[in-house]
């Protein structure tokens, strides 16, 4: 293993705990205190993946992302400490693939860290890689997905949630299958699913498609296309 | 699915080798910020002592966000409570030496 993370965040205490538990784990790791050091770090080491604190200082992680995600499809996880901020990446379509909560456990940055990066280097397994149902298109190849043939800007883990459904547009998937597809290993509690569910519902939504992910209460959600 | 599982050797053996500096920032900080800055403070404090397993420290900053972020609390009420916090930071476990 000898994927590069580079953390941003402003607390050095947090840089140097993930930095520890990152190489213990066999990554390489670069190390920026705030967001245009940041920027200047990935264009210097081109990492696989990022840990991004929202709350930093003059340029805050959501501008750092947007920057980011004008530049590379590197897997983006934000550290955010406050529920406001979960609101707002909620509520906003900020490019980010998953959040962590501070406090955080190492070991659940780790386990996200690793399944972003599987999920990353999937790439072509797929038998099938294009569906289409309904106004909605997706090539899992090209990782594109359209609407009446205008392309969705979809993150990574809300494409991979669309790619679950649609694969299976009759069926009732369980929020445990959606976990293991699209997270893999997961620590945490499956309330991720909803908050991801919700984003894409409100993306394609507001690109003028149907209601999708359509939750089947205790149970899981449906494709829907209502 | 909950993590039962706990950090690794190393991983626990850097927590805590670090925990009473981690503390002893957080109490700088807290004790030197202006009381304009002591929301931003807190609020990175306390993901840094959270993560650093120092849960006592952690609850007595929540407790103090609590105030700080209580509309009715005057600045006299803000500040008895940063002392009273820094105070107890100062004799939690690892914090008595910071």
């Amino acid at each position: 293993m000898s994927e590069t993370i580079l953390i941003i965040d402003d607390a050095a205490d947090v840089r140097d705990l993930l930095d520890f538990s990152l190489k213990d784990a066999g990554y390489r790791v670069i190390q920026a205190e705030s967001g245009p050091a940041g920027i200047e770090a990935y264009h210097a080491h081109q990492p696989d993946l990022i840990l991004l604190d929202i709350g930093l200082g003059s340029m805050d992680g959501l501008e750092v992302c947007r920057q980011l995600r004008a530049v590379t499809s590197a897997p983006i996880i934000f550290l955010t400490s406050r529920a406001d901020e979960v609101d707002q990446l909620v509520g906003f379509a900020t490019g980010g693939d998953d959040y962590v909560t501070k406090p955080f456990s190492p070991k659940v940055v780790l386990a996200r860290v690793s399944s972003l990066l599987r999920r990353q280097q999937r790439g072509d397994d797929d038998v099938k890689t294009k569906f289409q149902v309904g106004p909605i298109a997706l090539d899992t190849e090209s990782r594109q997905a359209t609407l009446d043939g205008a392309t969705l800007d979809l993150t990574r883990t809300e494409f991979d949630l669309l790619t679950v459904l649609i694969e299976n547009p009759t069926r009732v998937i369980t929020r445990e299958i959606l976990l293991e597809r699209v997270w893999g290993e997961w620590y945490g509690d499956t309330h991720v699913v909803e908050v991801h569910m919700s984003r894409l519902r409100n993306k394609v939504k507001k690109a003028g498609g149907p209601s999708i992910g359509t939750a089947v209460r205790g149970v899981g959600y449906r494709l829907g296309l209502e | 699915m909950t993590n039962q599982e706990a950090e690794s050797e190393a991983v626990l053996a850097f927590i805590r080798e670090r925990q009473a500096e981690v503390l002893g920032g957080a109490i700088s900080q807290l004790s030197e910020c202006s009381i304009v800055d002591l929301p931003a403070v807190l609020h990175k404090a306390s993901g840094s002592v959270g993560s650093y397993q120092l849960e006592e420290a952690h609850a007595l900053l929540a407790e103090l966000s609590g105030v700080v972020s209580d509309p009715t609390a005057t600045q006299a009420d803000i500040e008895e409570a940063r002392a009273r916090t820094v105070d107890a930071l100062r004799v939690t476990g690892t914090g008595a030496h910071a």
